[in-house]
C-alpha cells in the first residue's frame, strides 16, 4: 500500500508540479523563492492527504483544491506583510522572467487573493462548475466573480 | 468576441506558453516524502507538547500535594482542588482544540475548509483571553488559598516572595497572551473576509 502510495505521489508530483508552481508563482506575484517554498508546501500537504484520495474528483482538480487552500492559508501567516502592494513592483524585479510574463504576474498579483486564484484556474481553461466545486460556492456567483475579475485585470494589463 | 474576451485569450495562451517553456527542476519527490514524514504539522506538534506539559503539572502537583506536603486546613485543600480544576479545564479545552485542528482538511471544499479554520481559531482566541483568565485567576487563587499553611512551615516572607513573584509570572504571562490574542484576532479579521468573499451573493 505504502509502495502504491510513493508511486502515486511521484507520478502527481511529475504531472502536475508545473502547475502548482505557476499557480503558486501568480498567487506570490512573481517572487520565484516564496513561490518555491509554497509549492513544497503544496506537496507535502498532497502527500498527508494522498491516503485519503477517492476517485470522485480528477487528480488535478483534488490537487487544485490542496493548491488553493494552502494558498489561502498563507494569507494568514506573516508572510503575506511582506506580500503588500507596495512591494509588488518590487517583487517582479526580482523574478528573471519576460516582460510580458513579469506584467502578467504582476497583474494577477494586484487582484484580491481569492481573485488571483480563480483568475489563474480560469486561464488554465478550468470549467465553471469545477472552479465552484473547488471552492464550495455556487457557480451564478463565481460567473459574476469571474466577469469583474477579469475587467479589473484587463484594465490592470491596458493602464499600467 | 468582446475586447475583453480576446484579451483574456491572448492571456490564456500566454499563460500556458509560460508553463510549457519552464524547464522545471522537479527535484526529487522521495525526498518531499521524507520532508512531509519528518515535518509533522507543527501546530499538532505544540497541542501535544502542551497538552502533555500540562498533564505532567497537573499530576506533579497532585503527587507534590498528596504525599509530600499533605495539608491539614480545608482553605488549603480547597486551594489545591481549585488549582487542580484550572489545570484540568485547560488541559480540555487543548484536547478539543487538537480535535478541531485535525478536522481541517485542505481536500475539501475551501469554503469548508475556511469555516473550519474559523472555528479552530475562534476557540484559540477564546483559550488565550476569557478562559486564560479563568484559568490563571483561579490558579493563583488557588495558589494564595495555600499562603497560610506554607507560612507555618516556609515562614511568612519567604511564603510572601514566593507569591510575588506568582503575580509577576502571572503579568508576564498575561501580556505575553495578549499579543498572541491581537494575532488570532488579525488572522480571523483575514478568514471572515476570505468567507465573506466566498459567500458573497451577486445580484
Amino acid at each position: 500500500m505504502n509502495k502504491t502510495l510513493h508511486a502515486l505521489f511521484e507520478e502527481l508530483y511529475q504531472d502536475y508540479l508545473p502547475m502548482v508552481r505557476q499557480i503558486s508563482l501568480g498567487y506570490v506575484r512573481g517572487n520565484k523563492a516564496l513561490a518555491h517554498d509554497l509549492a513544497q508546501e503544496v506537496f507535502v500537504n498532497v502527500w498527508r492527504s494522498l491516503a485519503k484520495f477517492n476517485e470522485n474528483s480528477s487528480h488535478k482538480t483534488w490537487i487544485y483544491r490542496i493548491t488553493v487552500n494552502t494558498c489561502l492559508k498563507n494569507i494568514r501567516d506573516a508572510k503575506d506583510e511582506y506580500l503588500s502592494d507596495s512591494n509588488v513592483e518590487e517583487l517582479s524585479v526580482q523574478a528573471p522572467q519576460s516582460d510580458h510574463s513579469n506584467d502578467l504576474y504582476t497583474a494577477i498579483g494586484k487582484l484580491a487573493e481569492l481573485d488571483r486564484l480563480i483568475v489563474m484556474m480560469v486561464l488554465d481553461e478550468m470549467e465553471y462548475g469545477e472552479i465552484s466545486h473547488i471552492l464550495g460556492i455556487k457557480e451564478g456567483a463565481l460567473r459574476v466573480r469571474i466577469h469583474r475579475a477579469k475587467k479589473q485585470l484587463q484594465e490592470l494589463l491596458t493602464h499600467d | 468576441m468582446t475586447k475583453n474576451e480576446s484579451l483574456f485569450e491572448e492571456l490564456g495562451a500566454q499563460w500556458k506558453s509560460e508553463r510549457n517553456s519552464k524547464k522545471t527542476d522537479t527535484g526529487s519527490a522521495a525526498q518531499l516524502i521524507a520532508t512531509a514524514q519528518n515535518k509533522q504539522l507543527s501546530s499538532v506538534k505544540t497541542h501535544v507538547t502542551t497538552i502533555v506539559i500540562l498533564t505532567i503539572t497537573l499530576i506533579a502537583i497532585y503527587a507534590f500535594y498528596a504525599t509530600i506536603a499533605t495539608f491539614q486546613e480545608s482553605l488549603s485543600i480547597k486551594g489545591c482542588l481549585l488549582m487542580a480544576i484550572a489545570l484540568a479545564t485547560r488541559i480540555g479545552l487543548e484536547i478539543f482544540s487538537l480535535g478541531l485542528l485535525l478536522r481541517i482538511d485542505f481536500t475539501q471544499a475551501t469554503s469548508i475548509s475556511n469555516q473550519r479554520s474559523i472555528r479552530f481559531h475562534r476557540l484559540r482566541k477564546s483559550i488565550h483571553g476569557p478562559f486564560m483568565t479563568f484559568s490563571l485567576t483561579a490558579y493563583i487563587a488557588g495558589f494564595f488559598m495555600l499562603s497560610p499553611e506554607f507560612s507555618v512551615y516556609l515562614g511568612k516572607t519567604t511564603v510572601a516572595l514566593i507569591d510575588a513573584g506568582f503575580v509577576i509570572g502571572g503579568v508576564i504571562l498575561i501580556r505575553y497572551l495578549h499579543k498572541i490574542v491581537q494575532k488570532e484576532k488579525q488572522i480571523l479579521v483575514k478568514m471572515h473576509a476570505l468567507q465573506e468573499a466566498l459567500e458573497a451573493k451577486y445580484s
